[in-house]
């Protein structure tokens, strides 16, 4: 384990403290599976195939790496050295031998062959996504294929950003291929009314 | 010329089909024959050691597919299925669920209850398996092979996703009579299965026509329905039926 953040929870940012108080109470995993159908059926092409290195940026308390194919699966998430300890989450860090990050800077530079970046950017601030993708695509290897999902908000909440899809297909155009990409209506009630989805090739 | 039978062919057919582990099967049949004749303990051991992890051909043929096969999007696809034709059935905290023919990912993983159990003539040999033990890491799941075995009235909620067309078509009606008594009064029942028309390998026949009869003959019906052909290498359509046991 590879850690940015001193440890305990007293030393995270707001946002972040509200996140790991989420899940701490919610064990919601049906949730969780019906979020992982909808992945499944929009990156139909791509989550069935075999890696080399697969990063799960964001993982959350169930990272949906489990269930792909990689000789390496990489769980990044500053949240991961907590999510570990939540006894009804705990069991899907065992289910495989998971390499796990709390910052995406501390990956081995050009190590992922595919990246997963579901349900992520809402959770970035604004200012700080270009420099992230930066950072990102710094730790992928050429041809590396990237699936981003995220929904889309106009509001800020405990944990939350504003995100559009105009702006997340600049923003990651500006860093990466575009493979394909759209915008879906709501799927469940507790989703915003769209999300935006795109699949991307660095380099 | 009559085809030879292989008695041990018979003895499994027999134990499937009465919902009995081998184990248990092979206890009453001594206990039946022996009568005053003692058998003796090598005569025991000797039919012990011939029917010890030996499965009729159609399971057998399903463990051959699950050592070789380790495709875990595919059970992730048809989990978020069940999801959606279950609703809020599925979501619900139960006291207890039984997931009957778990398979190797069992859906009882993601559902929210004080007691986990698990039925599969395969269990224990899936959870051995390098690519599928990953997801039998909870040590709080009761494991069971057959339902015979369950404790009588114990079950809050049965999942039997894809199930029924894995057991032979004249063991159905004992396999739902079984079942009923296992089951706590009010106990909620999620059914799928695949409309099958043919036989092959380890699955058998299926109809809506005997489904809907079977499962309105032991329990109460919340909803049903057919949904069309979802992935590739599913059937053209699937029934699924949400029941009740009587309270």
């Amino acid at each position: 384990m590879v850690s940015s953040f001193p440890a305990g929870k007293e030393n995270l940012p707001k946002h972040l403290a509200h996140e790991l108080t989420f899940w701490n109470n919610n064990s919601d995993m049906i949730g969780n599976l019906r979020r992982y159908g909808v992945y499944c059926n929009l990156f139909a092409n791509y989550v069935g195939k075999h890696y080399r290195v697969i990063g799960d940026i964001g993982s959350g308390p169930s990272p949906f790496v489990n269930w792909m194919r990689a000789e390496t699966m990489v769980a990044v998430d500053p949240l991961v050295n907590f999510y570990h300890e939540i006894p009804h989450w705990s069991r899907f860090w065992r289910m495989n031998d998971i390499e796990a990050y709390d910052d995406v800077r501390n990956l081995p530079d050009a190590y992922l062959d595919c990246a997963l970046l579901l349900n992520l950017f809402d959770h970035i601030e604004p200012g700080y996504r270009d420099e992230y993708f930066e950072i990102l695509c710094q730790k992928l290897f050429p041809g590396c294929i990237v699936l981003v999902f995220t929904h889309i908000r106009v509001k800020i909440d405990q944990f939350h950003f504003p995100t559009e899809a105009d702006g997340m297909q600049a923003l990651a155009g500006k860093w990466l291929n575009r493979i394909d990409s759209g915008v879906i209506g709501q799927k469940f009630r507790h989703w915003s009314k769209e999300s935006w989805w795109g699949v991307y090739q660095h380099g | 010329m009559a085809t030879a039978v292989e008695p041990k062919e018979i003895f499994l057919e027999y134990a499937h089909r009465l919902c009995w582990s081998q184990e248990y099967f092979l206890e009453m049949l001594l206990e039946f024959v022996g009568g005053d004749h003692d058998f003796g303990d090598d005569a025991k051991a000797f039919l012990a050691s011939r029917v010890k992890d030996t499965f009729p051909e159609h399971i057998a043929a399903e463990l051959a597919l699950w050592k070789e096969n380790s495709d875990k999007i595919g059970f992730l696809i048809r989990y978020g299925i069940y999801c959606e034709l279950f609703g809020g059935f599925i979501g619900q905290h139960y006291k207890s669920v039984c997931d009957i023919g778990c398979g190797p990912m069992p859906f009882i993983n993601w559902m929210s209850t004080d007691e986990k159990i698990v039925v599969d003539p395969l269990a224990r040999l899936y959870s051995e398996m390098n690519h599928w033990a990953g997801f039998w890491l909870s040590d709080d799941v009761y494991m069971y092979e057959y339902i015979y075995d369950l404790p009588a009235l114990g079950i809050h909620c049965a999942l039997m996703f894809n199930l029924i067309d894995h057991i032979p078509l004249g063991a159905r009606e004992a396999y739902f009579k079984t079942l009923y008594d296992k089951l706590a009064p009010g106990c909620i029942i999620m059914i799928f299965t695949h409309l099958r028309a043919a036989r092959d390998s380890f699955h058998f026949p299926v109809s809506h026509a005997e489904m809907d009869a079977l499962a309105n003959r032991w329990f109460k019906k919340k909803g049903d329905g057919v949904v069309g052909q979802k992935m590739g290498y599913w059937p053209q359509e699937s029934w699924w039926g949400v029941y009740q046991k009587g309270k």
